[in-house]
C-alpha cells in the first residue's frame, strides 16, 4: 500500500509536469494570471510587503492592504497567504514562477491530506484521493491556479475525515480531547480562509458534530467533549476574526466573510439591467460595474458600499419568482457539473483549435469525472442500513456535498468549482466499494416501505 | 532527525524573514478595487452659473445630443434619499436662485411609494442644459468619470 501511495503522488507530479505548458509560455507568451487570479495573486505580494514590514518593525502600508487584501471584500485572504512567501523570496516572480510555485504547494497538500485521511480513514480512502482528483488532467491544471477552490477541497477532504473520525470515537462512548476540538476548527477555519463558499459546510459539519456528542455520550465525557466541540468553534471564530475585523473597518460595515453575495445573487437571479436601479454603466463586466456604481452612490450618500449593493440586490431581484428561480438553479446545477474542463478554453493557444494538449486534457478528464459524477449523486441519495457505527461516514458525506451543493441555489456555478466537491467524491466511492461487501442496497426512497426501520434510527 | 529538520525549518524561515526587506517591495496593482473615479459635475463638466445639484447624487449619463451648431446637454442623474416631490422641488428653488437656462424632468423609481423608501436611491432626473462643457483635462479623460460613454462601449452580457 505504501509503495502504491508514493506511486500515485509520482504519477500525479508527472501530470502535473505534462499539463504545465497549457499555463506557461509555450501556449500563452510568458503566461498569463486568468480572472480572479489576478486578485489573489496581488493579495500575496501585499502580504509580503507586510512580512517586509515587520522585519523592519513597521509601519505597515496599510492602505496597500486595504486595497489588495481587503479589496472590495469579495475574496477570502487564503490563497494570498499562500502565495505569501514566493513574493517574500522573490518580490518580483513571474507568472510562470506563480504557477510552478502552486504546483508543488498544490502537491504537498495533496499529500499532507491523503496521509492525513489514511491516518483517519484508512489505505484505501488515501489511495483514491490520490487517483481522483490526483490524476484528473484538468484538476492538474487547476493545481497550478491561484484560485483556492481546488486547495480547499483539499483541505475539506481533511475535515471531513477529522469529523468522521471524532464522531465514531463518541459513537464508541469515548469523549473528545480538546485537542480535537482545536485541531478541527483550525482544519475548517483553513478552509475558510481559502474559500468562503465552505462556510455553511463548516457550520454544519460544527453542528453534526455537537449533536453527535450531545445523542451518543453521557455524563463526563459528555462534558469533556462538549467543551472540545465549544473550544473548536472558539479557535475557529478566533482564526477568521482578523479577516472579518480588517474587511468591516476598510468597507464600513459588518462582513463575516464575503460581500459577494448580493451582487452573486443580483447577477445569477435577477434583472441585471436594473441592478445599478437601471442599466449599468457599458465597458466592463457583470461584477465590476454594480461595484463601481455601489461605490458612487456610497460616497454621494455616506452609506456604505456594502449596503448600497445589499439594496441594488434587492432591487434587482424584485420580480424574482419561483417559476424565473427554479431555471436559473438548474443552469447554475449544469455550469457546475458539466463540462468540467470548460475552463481550458482559457488556456487555448489563439488561432488554434485542435490542440492535441488541451484535447488530451479534456479527454482525460471526461474520462475519469463522469463516472465519479455519477458516484457523487450516490452519495446524495443512497441511503445503507448498517449498524450506527458505520453511518458515520455516509451521513457527513452527505451533510458536506449538499452543503457545497447549495452553492448554485444562491450562485452563478462554473466549471471552476467541481474541484471543492472532487475529494468528498472520491472517499464517497471507497465507503460504497467497502460496504458493498457484505450489505444489501437501499434507496432511500423506498426504503421506508422495503424494510422495517432499525431501532437505532440509523436510516 | 525529526527535531534537526523542525529547527533547520524554522531557522530558514526565520532567516528569510528577517531578510525579506532586502529582497526588494512587491509592486501591487489593486486592480480588483480601482480608484474611484472623481464626481464629473465637481471635477470635470460643472453645471452651468454655479448650479449645484441641491440632494445626493450621483451621473448616470452625460452627453451632448442633436444636430451639430444646435448640441443640447442631456445629462441624467439619480437622486437619493429624498422624495420625488422634494427633489423637484429643491431643483426648482436651486435653478431659479442660478438662474441658469436648465430645464428638468423628475421621475420617480417604478415602485410603489412605500417600496421605494426602502431604497436609498429614489428616481432619476433628465436635465436639458446648454452645451458647453470646459475643455476635458487629463483626469476627464475617462467615461467612466464623465459618463458620456462612446458608442462602441458594450453592456456585459
Amino acid at each position: 500500500m505504501r509503495r502504491a501511495f508514493w506511486w500515485l503522488v509520482a504519477a500525479h507530479v508527472l501530470l502535473v509536469l505534462a499539463v504545465l505548458p497549457l499555463l506557461l509560455g509555450t501556449h500563452l507568451d510568458g503566461g498569463v494570471l486568468i480572472g480572479d487570479e489576478t486578485s489573489y495573486v496581488d493579495a500575496g505580494r501585499a502580504l509580503s510587503n507586510a512580512v517586509r514590514d515587520a522585519a523592519r518593525l513597521g509601519p505597515f502600508d496599510t492602505r496597500e492592504l486595504q486595497l489588495s487584501v481587503v479589496s472590495s471584500g469579495w475574496f477570502m485572504p487564503g490563497m494570498g497567504v499562500v502565495l505569501t512567501p514566493l513574493f517574500v523570496v522573490d518580490p518580483d516572480a513571474s507568472v510562470a514562477s506563480v504557477r510552478l510555485y502552486l504546483a508543488v504547494v498544490t502537491t504537498v497538500l495533496l499529500v499532507v491530506a491523503a496521509l492525513r485521511v489514511r491516518t483517519l480513514l484508512g489505505d484505501p480512502y488515501a489511495l483514491a484521493l490520490l487517483v481522483f482528483p490526483g490524476l484528473v488532467p484538468m484538476w492538474a491544471v487547476f493545481s497550478t491556479g491561484a484560485w483556492g477552490d481546488l486547495a480547499a477541497g483539499l483541505v475539506l477532504a481533511v475535515l471531513v475525515a477529522e469529523v468522521a473520525a471524532a464522531l465514531r470515537r463518541v459513537i464508541d462512548g469515548e469523549a473528545l480531547a480538546l485537542r480535537d476540538g482545536v485541531r478541527i476548527g483550525l482544519v475548517a477555519v483553513a478552509m475558510l480562509y481559502l474559500r468562503s463558499s465552505t462556510s455553511i459546510l463548516a457550520g454544519a459539519l460544527f453542528v453534526l458534530l455537537g449533536l453527535g456528542v450531545l445523542v451518543a455520550l453521557r455524563g463526563a465525557a459528555r462534558g469533556r467533549s462538549v467543551a472540545a466541540v465549544v473550544v473548536g468553534g472558539v479557535c475557529f471564530l478566533a482564526v477568521l476574526a482578523p479577516w472579518s475585523i480588517a474587511a468591516s473597518q476598510t468597507l464600513g460595515a459588518r462582513v463575516m466573510t464575503t460581500t459577494s453575495v448580493p451582487t452573486v445573487l443580483a447577477n445569477t437571479f435577477g434583472d441585471r439591467s436594473q441592478i445599478c436601479f437601471g442599466p449599468c454603466d457599458p465597458g466592463s463586466t457583470i461584477w465590476f460595474t454594480p461595484l463601481r456604481y455601489s461605490r458612487e452612490v456610497a460616497r454621494a450618500t455616506g452609506l456604505s458600499e456594502v449596503e448600497v449593493q445589499r439594496q441594488m440586490s434587492s432591487y434587482a431581484r424584485r420580480d424574482v419568482t419561483l417559476g424565473s428561480y427554479l431555471p436559473d438553479v438548474a443552469r447554475n446545477f449544469r455550469h457546475y457539473a458539466i463540462g468540467p474542463s470548460a475552463f481550458s478554453e482559457f488556456m487555448r493557444d489563439p488561432g488554434t483549435r485542435l490542440d492535441p494538449l488541451r484535447w488530451a486534457v479534456v479527454a482525460g478528464t471526461a474520462l475519469l469525472y463522469y463516472p465519479m459524477l455519477l458516484v457523487g449523486i450516490a452519495v446524495l441519495v443512497v441511503v445503507r442500513r448498517r449498524p450506527i457505527g458505520e453511518q458515520v461516514l455516509p451521513v457527513v458525506l452527505k451533510v458536506a456535498l449538499a452543503c457545497l451543493l447549495v452553492q448554485p441555489f444562491v450562485h452563478q456555478a462554473g466549471s471552476r468549482y467541481w474541484p471543492t466537491a472532487a475529494p468528498l467524491v472520491s472517499l464517497g466511492l471507497v465507503m460504497f466499494v467497502l460496504q458493498a461487501k457484505t450489505s444489501t442496497w437501499t434507496w432511500s426512497r423506498c426504503s421506508s416501505t422495503a424494510r422495517s426501520p432499525e431501532p437505532d434510527g440509523a436510516e | 532527525m525529526r527535531r534537526a529538520i523542525t529547527l533547520g525549518t524554522i531557522a530558514v524561515a526565520l532567516a528569510v524573514f528577517l531578510l525579506s526587506p532586502r529582497f526588494g517591495r512587491a509592486v501591487t496593482v489593486h486592480n480588483y478595487r480601482p480608484d474611484l473615479p472623481p464626481d464629473s459635475l465637481v471635477s470635470c463638466w460643472p453645471l452651468p452659473d454655479g448650479l449645484r445639484l441641491p440632494f445626493a447624487y450621483q451621473v448616470r449619463r452625460d452627453r451632448l445630443v442633436g444636430p451639430p451648431g444646435a448640441e443640447r446637454r442631456e445629462l441624467l442623474v439619480q437622486f437619493d434619499q429624498i422624495d420625488p416631490v422634494t427633489a423637484h422641488r429643491r431643483l426648482a428653488d436651486a435653478v431659479r436662485a442660478a438662474r441658469a437656462p436648465v430645464r428638468f424632468v423628475v421621475r420617480p423609481l417604478p415602485l410603489p411609494p412605500d417600496q421605494a423608501e426602502r431604497y436609498v436611491v429614489r428616481g432619476t432626473v433628465l436635465l436639458d442644459l446648454p452645451p458647453s462643457r470646459p475643455a476635458e483635462t487629463p483626469a476627464c479623460a475617462s467615461p467612466y468619470t464623465t459618463k458620456d460613454f462612446p458608442p462602441g462601449l458594450e453592456t456585459a452580457p
